[in-house]
């Protein structure tokens, strides 16, 4: 589905993400790990076309990115970014521009195929209660929602996220997260999403890449990736990994640097 | 948004625009009843109502509304891709480039040459002010708008001193010229220019129609807009262009007339919504209503003496101008 090459990219001549060669087969929900400023979110910018690869290459569908046009490219994929836009739209005036990939270039109004699907889009999310609401009076739960039904709205084939459970509360991120697992099994996505929490990367996530100071340090299952000495290693940071006993994925606990002291002392 | 909420709207301005011209036609200092011009019509050309209402008042409502409606689009687009309601040709100062265009081409003696000599600097002075702030500015993820608002405030005073300079360098001939168009009038003694200035209108008009969904995505922000396939760059130029022509042939044929793009854009955002769909045709048409009025205003408050139309948007723009900054700053 996603097969990326040998990728080196960044800004101004700086490359953040140096030869990274992934593949994420269709129907995955992919995970992408690593500590702050390990290049994560510049990984997804290149995936989402935001940025241009300075070597390598990346392939959609065995289709070089290059070569896909960009309405083309628009139309198979949806980004899911962290900021949220400050424009003053409702709901589903948000949810509908969505269909923006799909206007020709003389189609001034969306048609009523369109209007059912972001209708549709809005249902799955359970945001169309909502549809008139201004986006800016939205929770941070419902932005969310909101964000990935527009995403959704363009019947993309992969769905790029990046931290889709920020600064949300527990019961949102499982939320959101169970929303995502369903739509992508349900219609039949590809997922790769930036996370911050590994321990929601492990609990959902079919694979994973670790990236440490903009390469790939390892892409695995979680039960591979989240490995007590991998995680150590890349984040230098004492960690326990032991096993979730309902869902039987590894998890993560982190050691407070006073209780280290005191057990080896003890 | 749907097809008969656009037909509405448009229908609504276009009612308004024919009384409001209707109305301006019979005003000014020799009074032409309404009941009148009916009469006028039907005897056709020969009286002196008649070439008072087609070779004077009529020529001089088309100016008027072709570059009301031009000031206000160039506004709508400019806002669109600030993602801001404050800029517009004149707060950035690009109305101010316009001038200077304009004024060089005076001092060089080119004016004589060709009836699109004026429009022509005018545009290239407006595309100046453009690329200067697009590379200060626009570059940027999120737009500082305290700093684009001075830039643009800074352009203006730069471009006026050289203005200035230019006029203190140069002949007495020139220095009347200058003087005689910056005070600015939509009385056109040129038809042609009139039909030049009303086709570029409204054929700039079509041209950003044809970007209404990609300034609804630039709402997002540039990244967004990407990630709905918008082509970023080549649609910032393309409309970049076509607001430093609005501008440039705006000001070369009615000289400064400030706020316009402000004030009409502000308040049909409110009645109409942000959609550009709508925004963009509600937006011309609103902008060639308001400144019918406001020329019409500027002819008779103190007729026989006529005001520049520019006085008259500049008190009511400007006022609304610091009112709207002053209302943002709170939010």
């Amino acid at each position: 589905m996603l097969e990326i090459e040998a990728l080196t990219c960044g800004y101004d001549k700086k490359a953040v993400v140096s030869s990274v060669s992934v593949e994420v087969k269709s129907g995955e929900f992919f995970g992408v790990i690593g500590p702050n400023g390990s290049g994560k979110t510049t990984l997804l910018r290149a995936l989402s076309r935001v940025i241009q690869p300075m070597s390598g290459k990346i392939f959609l569908d065995k289709k070089e990115f290059g070569s896909i046009s960009l309405q083309d490219f628009s139309r198979g994929v949806a980004v899911v970014s962290q900021l949220f836009p400050l424009a003053q739209l409702t709901v589903e005036e948000f949810v509908l521009l969505g269909r923006i990939p799909y206007f020709g270039r003389m189609q001034f109004i969306e048609s009523r195929h369109d209007r059912e699907v972001a209708y549709q889009c809005m249902e799955l999310t359970d945001v169309l209660r909502l549809k008139d609401k201004p986006i800016q009076h939205l929770s941070g739960g419902e932005r969310q929602l909101v964000q990935i039904a527009r995403a959704f709205t363009q019947e993309p084939k992969l769905v790029l996220l990046d931290e889709p459970t920020a600064h949300l509360d527990i019961t949102h991120q499982v939320a959101i997260m169970d929303l995502l697992k369903k739509l992508v099994r349900e219609l039949n996505l590809t997922v790769v999403m930036v996370l911050h929490d590994l321990n929601l990367a492990s609990e959902y996530c079919d694979r994973l890449t670790l990236i440490s100071q903009g390469t790939v340090y390892k892409t695995g299952t979680p039960w591979e990736v989240i490995d007590y000495r991998v995680i150590e290693k890349v984040y230098q940071t004492v960690v326990v990994v032991n096993q979730n006993p309902i869902s039987a994925k590894p998890h993560v606990l982190i050691v407070p640097g006073e209780e280290l002291i005191k057990n080896k002392r003890g | 948004m749907s097809l008969k909420y656009i037909i509405f709207w448009v229908l609504t301005l276009i009612t308004f625009l024919v009384i409001i011209v209707i109305f301006s036609l019979t005003l000014g200092v020799a009074g032409i009843p309404a009941g009148k011009m009916v009469s006028v019509f039907l005897h056709g050309p020969g009286s002196t109502e008649y070439s008072i209402i087609f070779d004077i008042r009529l020529p001089r409502i088309i100016l008027a509304f072709a570059v009301g409606g031009s000031l206000s689009l160039a506004g709508v687009l400019l806002q669109g891709m600030f993602r801001n309601s404050l800029v517009e040709p004149y707060t950035l100062g690009i109305s101010g480039g316009a001038a200077l265009g304009v004024s060089i081409s005076i001092v060089l003696g080119l004016a004589a040459i060709s009836r699109f000599t004026f429009p022509l600097f005018g545009s290239l002075g407006a595309s100046m002010v453009i690329g200067i702030l697009y590379l200060l500015s626009l570059k940027k993820v999120r737009i500082n708008l305290q700093r684009l608002l001075l830039i643009g405030i800074m352009i203006s005073f730069i471009s006026s001193s050289l203005v200035m300079l230019l006029m203190s360098l140069s002949s007495m001939d020139s220095l009347h010229g200058i003087v005689f168009w910056i005070m600015g009038s939509l009385a056109e003694s040129d038809g042609t220019l009139i039909q030049i200035m009303l086709a570029a209108s409204l054929g700039l008009l079509a041209v950003s129609y044809l970007f209404c969904h990609h300034l609804n995505a630039f709402a997002l922000g540039e990244e967004e807009a990407h990630h709905l396939g918008i082509p970023v760059e080549s649609t910032k130029r393309i409309l970049f262009l076509a607001s430093s022509l609005l501008t440039g042939f705006c000001v070369s044929a009615a000289g400064m007339i400030g706020f316009v793009g402000l004030v009409v854009p502000h308040f049909m955002r409110r009645v109409v919504g942000h959609d550009h769909r709508i925004l963009l045709v509600s937006s011309f048409l609103a902008g060639a209503i308001f400144l019918i009025v406001c020329d019409t205003v500027a002819r008779i408050i103190i007729a026989p003496v006529e005001l520049p139309v520019g006085v008259v948007t500049g008190i009511v723009g400007g006022s609304i101008f610091v009112y709207a900054l002053a209302k943002e700053d709170i939010s």
